[in-house]
């Protein structure tokens, strides 16, 4: 028995060098094993997909070059290693410097008594001048809220006051804020299953709450999501795509979280070895999670390049139609219905974002992204209203269930205002001595 | 002497270890990239991982005269630096790791293809907490071995076991990733 393991194990590992190597398909590595095909399929694809994103976590293009000048400078300056931190401008990301221009824009509006500004920014859309003052605002609100529960609330409160931005914007054809809007959408709600995650470590019961309230949430704004795809221009599909994507993830994530819950699970210590290069504790004094199903993304269809799962995907059923909440009015901030097709319990939109049938990567992958989102034309297209009425797909609210702030600390990121830095990673600044010091976010 | 492009890293090694600073440079340049996979492998930013990377080669840098080739393969060495680097630097953040924001990116309006960097953060971060739901040892062969590309020797001198104990480590490890993904 112990023989045949250690059989497999090298069996498993001629595979892998022949696969990853490209010298074979995996099909034909495992192909002169029979016996063992079936164990090591799954393996042996689990192997080719996570090489496939080595990409991912690649450095961006001109780093080591960069970098290398910068390392060979500071050795002849007999620069310390404890101390090696890039000069603070450049660490100064959009992030921070938003930040910081939005406290104490804030902070000037309240002391000048400048309340109107802060009431006018509620309206803002992305792209507008006034909205970093009001995702700033947001940012304040989590500043002050001091408990877990308390932030998912915020950041499902956010995460739907984004929607009604995605709405507004399709109304409006500014398509070009759709992508920030979009992006800030999908942040808000990782945040929020994150502190899901932690809170339920922390407080069983009241995670379980908020679990529902998730639940219900996405599953709404999910069937919103469809339905505006079903009918969104091509320039922003793949924005609502990725959304979608996101939010079902989630959602498959808040399940299996309400899941363990009502089941009691207690996490499971993880070894931590003593090996030279053993386990690396990610959290000081706390121990890892418990290891969780949680299944990669799939890129949007269409993409050469995919996050292909190993196990082919299923085709999602779409979300049942089924109001959770009354419809609410249009008051500004919350997304009204009335960009929803005509969802009536007998009409289902067919979900045009699925996990599509997955085939492993070549064993020699390339980071060969052809996705491209075509650039907003500028157009106002106008959604033919006839075709959308409010039914019963609104937005679930979740100001109904919100706390009253606490204080704990968790700085909501800003939102990019119109004037931001380039999309793609930008090419690393050039090596100090050469030119004046770069400042990669202009 | 010919270009340093043309010597082989064990020459190379030799070269820095007597104070060449460009050779350490260009031993920088080829291991730089998987170091760095490592690291960002663990990591929810990007500028943190690169400011490791260097920290890491300045660390070793240092330590290099008292280095020598027997038992620990540099490779493996720049690693468990890298590896000490990690807690440190988690232990100077002092708190647990952020998701990586969506505004962390940056983003133009009407610039080219900006879906596709948001993308690419989503997919880092997608990748870094499927692996952090994993035991650690698991985690830490599957990225050595698949992101940061190394031998299984080499994955075995860095974590410092026997290579067939990294052989049923491997297995184990994407049995349970496997697991994971059909577990949804």
């Amino acid at each position: 028995m112990a023989e045949e393991q250690a059989n497999i194990e090298e069996i498993l590992e001629s595979c892998l060098e022949a696969v990853l190597s490209g010298e074979k398909t995996v099909e034909e590595a495992i192909t002169s094993f029979p016996e063992a095909a079936n164990e090591l399929r799954p393996l042996v694809e689990t192997a080719v997909w996570l090489s496939s994103h080595r990409p991912v976590v690649g450095p961006r293009p001109g780093f080591v070059a960069a970098s290398r000048a910068r390392l060979v400078e500071d050795i002849r300056r007999g620069a310390n290693a404890r101390t090696k931190r890039r000069p603070w401008w450049e660490r100064l990301t959009p992030r921070l410097i938003l930040q910081f221009s939005l406290v104490m824009i804030v902070l000037v509006c309240l002391v000048l008594g400048s309340s109107g500004i802060a009431y006018a920014s509620q309206a803002a859309l992305p792209g507008d001048r006034l909205y970093p003052v009001k995702t700033g605002l947001e940012g304040l609100e989590l500043l002050v809220n001091l408990d877990t529960a308390g932030d998912i609330r915020l950041h499902a409160q956010f995460s739907q006051l984004r929607l009604a931005e995605i709405e507004e914007l399709l109304k409006l054809g500014r398509y070009a804020g759709i992508r920030i809007a979009s992006a800030n959408y999908v942040a808000h709600l990782n945040q929020a299953i994150e502190l899901l995650a932690q809170l339920s470590r922390t407080n069983p019961a009241q995670a379980s709450i908020l679990a529902v309230e998730l639940k219900n949430m996405l599953h709404d704004q999910i069937t919103v999501l469809l339905a505006w795809e079903a009918i969104a221009p091509p320039e922003v599909q793949s924005e609502l795509q990725a959304a979608v994507i996101i939010a079902q993830t989630n959602l498959k994530e808040v399940e299996q979280e309400q899941k363990r819950l009502e089941q009691g699970a207690q996490p499971t210590p993880t070894r931590m070895g003593g090996t030279a290069l053993g386990p690396v504790p990610t959290t000081p004094g706390r121990s890892p999670d418990t290891p969780v199903p949680l299944d990669p993304i799939t890129a949007t269809p269409g993409s050469p390049v995919r996050l292909a799962s190993p196990t082919p995907s299923q085709t999602p059923a779409p979300p049942a139609l089924t109001p959770t909440s009354t419809p609410r009015g249009t008051a500004r901030g919350t997304p009204s219905a009335t960009l929803a097709p005509n969802i009536s319990p007998t009409h289902t939109p067919t979900p045009t974002s699925t996990h599509p049938e997955v085939v492993p990567r070549s064993p020699t992958p390339t980071s060969t992204r052809t996705w491209t989102p075509t650039p907003t034309q500028g157009k106002s297209a106008t959604l033919p209203p006839t075709t959308v009425r409010p039914t019963n797909t609104p937005m679930p609210s979740a100001t109904a269930t919100r706390q009253a702030p606490s204080p704990t600390f968790t700085p909501l990121p800003p939102t990019p205002t119109t004037a931001l830095p380039p999309t793609s990673p930008p090419p690393y600044p050039p090596p100090p001595g050469v030119y004046p010091p770069p400042n990669p976010y202009p | 002497m010919p270009p340093f492009q043309e010597i082989d890293d064990v020459q190379l090694l030799k070269i820095a270890q007597s104070g060449d600073t460009e050779a350490f440079g260009e031993l920088y340049e080829r291991y730089a990239p998987r170091v760095f996979r490592y690291l960002y492998a663990h990591l929810d930013n990007r500028l943190d991982a690169e400011d490791l990377t260097e920290d890491v080669f300045l660390r070793v840098w240092k330590s290099l005269p008292n280095y020598q080739e027997q038992g620990v393969p540099f490779l493996a060495f720049l690693l468990r630096v890298a590896r000490n680097a990690l807690i440190d630097h988690y232990r100077r953040s002092g708190k647990p790791e952020e998701g990586a924001s969506i505004e962390d990116l940056p983003l133009r309006e009407g610039g080219p293809e900006p879906g596709e960097a948001v993308m690419a953060l989503l997919e880092h971060q997608q990748l870094r907490l499927t692996l952090k739901r994993l035991r650690e040892d698991y985690r830490t062969v599957l990225v050595l071995r698949f992101l940061s590309e190394l031998s299984p020797e080499e994955t075995a001198q860095a974590m410092g076991k026997s290579a067939g104990a990294v052989r049923v480590l491997q297995h184990r490890a994407l049995a349970a990733l496997r697991g994971m993904m059909e577990n949804r």
